[in-house]
């Protein structure tokens, strides 16, 4: 419905688009394409300016199976989640169920590595850094600062492992509460300039003057109305396989779709690989804080990280070993496993009770194995073009080709994987703390494969890359697509590289930046 | 030759090979018994798994599979003295580490030093 209310001081308005008069005209200076981290954070940064923000959302402000089915589609190659399961599809997104895990990317992740094929992004990490900063506010983190000395100083018990620091350093997290849905939908409806339309599936991409610039947004829902937006500039918001599927699926007047002229869009899906992959045992207790979480409770801690120098000479990829009580870690099933109903509300609640069920039991666990650790690898996955968001041939209820997932890991990925445990078994070695375990699927160093076992984050990235060059990269350096004048892309979509940590810190800071170079437009 | 001087140089000779190989082979060899005992490791694993990882260790190295020839093995470098003894095995794991003389073992990363440690450990529990 279309609810007004007017106070003396300024109009609040949320709009409903089931309720819309058919084909409507909705006009307004930037229209914004999802309401997830990405898009709500752009609109929040356009919050009292002069111009009028159009910030389409396809869901309503709760979980409706109806809608999520729109995010189903079929998947191939390494076994993945339920594609209906892996994104919310309502206003605030994916936040709306994320562990808020933050941590920027390294300087190394934006660098060209000869030994990484397709790296590189057109900016650097110097470029990112004020968004980072913004991004920690709009996250509700601490402040920008993800040094351990800094955090060593702030919070107490946080002794590191004894590791040579050239080799093995502390790399920080800090832990966001965000969930937007709650946390912005007050401020984005009571925002005079920001108009917030639910349940307005965009379904098609119009353009003109030969394709060089975006006309406007066609929006449908299960009404069955049909709308249109139209905007000076277009940002695509929906996730990085929504935006993928979007781009394909506007081939009335492109046939290969937009941005697409090179066979790019799509390509190059990154997803984290997040493994039980080791144990740490240690020879004797070491009391410290540095390596736990808490859900709710720890602002900052640590994984090992691996440090350039080392990945430069092993020619590896980037990633990090997380801890956790190997006494819950070894009763705890895959989330590939416990994570398959396609309904995201089923499967979080198997891979909950799971995790429930294995903490009882590691209540038994006594002996050793007290001092003992899973060690849970959080990698970057090789950029790889056969890695890729297709169109199926069924369509959604709203009439949009399904997104069909191909996941392929590579070589690389597995060395990497292996190459991170190598490292540190030696360099607990030489401390004399413990011993490293290696998980059975690392041990054969010919073995290529992953496990079924393996897990995804649930993060999705690289489908519409950077680059400067048009014929390696779908948007440029300020994520406008490459020959279409007012299209941008924002998110993790935009990655060429996906690095290690968790997308969501990143991609808000991306969109900022993005946010900031419409300024300079208007 | 007569009959008495064949035997009694028969078995003078039988002897010279037999007592040496015997000695060698079979007699307990008298070491540190720190050589046998993986220090770190014994507050990770019990005597059990320390054996198990010896005799794999000894599957995958069969030319070592013999008491003395470990002993040698980990003696190079070792002193006599009990207290140094331990500083320099576990400086020699050190330096295992740093080196790269490591060997995976059911997925263990160990020092070539130490799983020797377990090797020698596991045929003394045999014998």
């Amino acid at each position: 419905m279309c609810t007004f209310f007017f106070n003396p001081k300024q109009l609040i308005m949320h709009i409903d688009a089931r309720e819309l008069e058919n084909n409507s005209i909705i006009e307004g200076d930037i229209c914004i394409v999802g309401a997830g981290a990405a898009g709500i954070s752009i609109a929040l940064d356009w919050i009292d300016s002069p111009y009028k923000i159009i910030l389409l959302e396809g869901g309503g402000f709760e979980y409706d199976d109806k809608v999520q089915e729109l995010y189903a589609g079929k998947t191939t190659g390494q076994r993945y989640f339920p594609l209906k399961s892996v994104r919310l599809h309502y206003f605030g997104g994916t936040t709306g169920h994320w562990a808020g895990m933050c941590s920027p990317l390294d300087p190394v992740d934006f660098k060209e590595r000869a030994w990484v094929p397709n790296s590189g992004w057109p900016i650097t990490k110097k470029d990112l850094d004020p968004f980072y900063e913004k991004a920690n506010k709009v996250l509700k983190l601490g402040p920008y600062n993800y040094e351990y000395d800094y955090w060593n100083e702030q919070l107490p018990n946080l002794t590191p492992f004894p590791l040579d620091k050239k080799v093995v350093w502390n790399k920080m997290w800090q832990y966001s509460q965000a969930h937007y849905g709650d946390l912005y939908k007050k401020t984005v409806i009571e925002a005079k300039n920001i108009h917030l339309y639910t349940y307005a599936n965009a379904v098609d991409i119009k353009t003109e003057d030969n394709i060089s610039k975006v006309k406007e947004v066609v929006v449908k829902n299960y009404a069955g109305k049909t709308h249109k937006v139209r905007a000076r500039h277009f940002v695509m918001a929906c996730g990085t396989i929504q935006n993928a599927r979007m781009l394909l699926a506007a081939n009335s007047q492109a046939p290969q779709g937009l941005g697409n002229d090179n066979d790019l869009v799509g390509r190059y899906f990154q997803e984290h690989l997040e493994v039980a992959s080791a144990e740490l045992w240690l020879a004797k207790p070491f009391p410290t804080d540095l390596y736990s979480w808490d859900y709710g409770e720890t602002k900052a801690s640590a994984e090992l990280a691996i440090s350039e120098e080392v990945q430069s000479k092993e020619k590896m990829l980037n990633g990090t070993a997380s801890l956790l009580p190997l006494s819950v870690g070894k009763h705890q099933k895959p989330r590939m496993e416990t994570w398959q109903e396609s309904d995201p509300r089923k499967s979080a609640d198997n891979m909950f009770a799971n995790w429930g069920e294995a903490a009882k039991k590691s209540k038994g666990e006594k002996g050793n194995i007290e001092r003992a650790y899973q060690l849970n690898t959080r990698i970057e996955q090789a950029p790889n073009p056969n890695s890729r968001i297709t169109l199926g041939e069924e369509k959604d209820e709203l009439g949009v080709p399904r997104a069909n997932l191909h996941w392929q890991l590579t070589a690389l990925d597995k060395y990497s994987v292996r190459k991170i445990y190598q490292i540190l078994g030696q360099q607990v070695g030489v401390a004399g703390i413990g011993r490293i375990k290696l998980k059975e699927f690392l041990r054969d160093e010919n073995d290529d494969t992953f496990p079924d076992s393996t897990n995804g984050g649930w993060h999705h990235m690289g489908t519409t890359r950077m680059a400067d060059d048009p014929k390696k990269g779908v948007v440029d350096s300020n994520c406008q697509v490459h020959g279409i004048s007012n299209l941008f892309i924002a998110g993790a979509a935009c990655y060429p590289t996906s690095g290690a940590p968790n997308p969501t810190l990143t991609l808000t800071a991306l969109s900022l930046r993005l946010s900031n170079y419409l300024k300079k437009k208007m | 030759m007569k009959r008495r001087n064949f035997v009694l140089l028969t078995g003078i000779g039988i002897s010279a090979i037999a007592i040496p190989t015997w000695y060698y082979k079979y007699r307990d060899p008298e070491y540190d018994q720190l050589l046998a005992e993986p220090e770190l490791l014994s507050y990770i694993w019990d005597d059990n798994t320390i054996s198990e990882i010896g005799m794999l260790y000894l599957e995958k190295f069969s030319d070592e599979n013999s008491e003395p020839k470990l002993i040698e093995l980990l003696s190079n470098n070792v002193s006599t003295d009990l207290i140094e003894n331990t500083e320099m095995l576990n400086q020699q794991i050190t330096n295992d580490y740093k080196t790269g003389n490591t060997i995976m073992i059911a997925g263990w990363i160990l020092s070539k030093t130490e799983a020797r440690q377990c090797a020698l450990f596991s045929l003394t529990q045999n014998n």
